[in-house]
């Protein structure tokens, strides 16, 4: 699959992967920083961790969220970038499940409070499909702009 | 890999510092007291903060005690097939409020536990707690996975009122 990813329509996808995911996470991001409130509810409601760690996490984890958005759409840093959206993806698709499992009704608290949207298993497939884009990023050999450009010809060895 | 490795250690330490600090100047955001309300089982609401979650297991340990209670969230004919030993029945569903005889029923419980059959959209059980919370049971909870982990688990069940 790598040597595919170095092909012309390989560094397309990656860098549309790369694109998708850190859009997905940019918009996630930006209501929940301007309401780290609303955010810090909604992960309370999950039941899954203290209520002081849903408070930290409230206000930190859109910030890492729209770190992590920066560096997908600059393409600095991107491998490692979707190493940690992937981790996050996983983690928010276990809580989905978990919800989803025990019937608890809760809102997504996906995008912020201004999109409220109820849980469901549609949720969680998003969640994996975007894990799959950033491991396509994350295992592309140079996922950033600089892997778009047209590969220089390797010199002709020395005679 | 070790510079895959390296990068994501530079984003996470990025990234968490600066949500770090915005906490740190901002506030950490405060999380509404516990409270019972109701719940609405048509739009996306919150799930009720005063309710605490009970395992099957936990329940059944519990089950012979007889300050503890069993109310049953599912509709009446669900109620008659089949429902937790000792079980009250308190369909909700039907009416959308919990009637003054169930109240006065559960008012001796040290521990009221809510369930419904978690197959539904709505969760009947955890709308069921809040009701009972707001009216004033001290320690309400919903059994997680509700009827079915109950009989999946071999634990007493009866049929009829």
């Amino acid at each position: 699959m790598t040597r595919w990813l170095e092909t012309r329509a390989g560094r397309v996808a990656v860098a549309l992967a790369r694109l998708t995911v850190g859009g997905v996470f940019l918009f996630a991001a930006l209501p929940k920083i301007a309401d780290p409130h609303a955010f810090a509810v909604a992960i309370d409601n999950y039941h899954l961790v203290p209520p002081q760690v849903a408070q930290v996490a409230g206000a930190a984890l859109p910030v890492l969220e729209l770190v992590v958005a920066l560096a997908l759409i600059a393409g600095v840093h991107a491998r490692g970038a979707a190493v940690i959206s992937a981790g996050m993806l996983l983690v928010f698709a276990g809580a989905l499940a978990n919800a989803l499992r025990l019937d608890i009704n809760v809102d997504c608290g996906c995008f912020g409070a201004a999109a409220r949207s109820e849980i469901g298993w549609d949720s969680v497939a998003r969640n994996l499909a975007l894990t799959m884009l950033c491991v396509v990023v994350a295992v592309a050999p140079d996922p950033g702009w600089r892997g778009m450009l047209p590969r220089r010809a390797a010199p002709p060895p020395a005679a | 890999m070790k510079q895959i490795a390296n990068e994501s250690l530079r984003v996470l330490a990025v990234g968490a510092a600066l949500g770090l600090g915005h906490g740190l100047v901002r506030g950490w955001p405060a999380l509404p007291p516990p409270q019972a309300e109701a719940m609405s089982c048509g739009g996306p609401v919150a799930a009720e903060p005063s309710v605490a979650w009970i395992r099957c297991d936990e329940a059944h340990a519990l089950a012979d005690d007889a300050a503890v209670a069993f109310v049953d969230a599912r509709s009446a004919e669900e109620f008659l097939a089949g429902h937790v030993t000792r079980a009250v029945s308190a369909p909700i569903e039907d009416t959308g409020v919990v009637g003054d005889s169930v109240i006065a029923s559960l008012r001796g419980a040290r521990l009221v536990i809510a369930y419904c059959d978690t197959t539904g959209s709505c969760a009947r059980s955890t709308r069921l707690a809040g009701l009972l919370a707001r009216a004033g049971l001290p320690d309400v909870r919903v059994l997680e996975g509700g009827m079915p982990a109950w009989l999946d688990s071999g634990y007493p069940a009866e049929a009829g009122p």
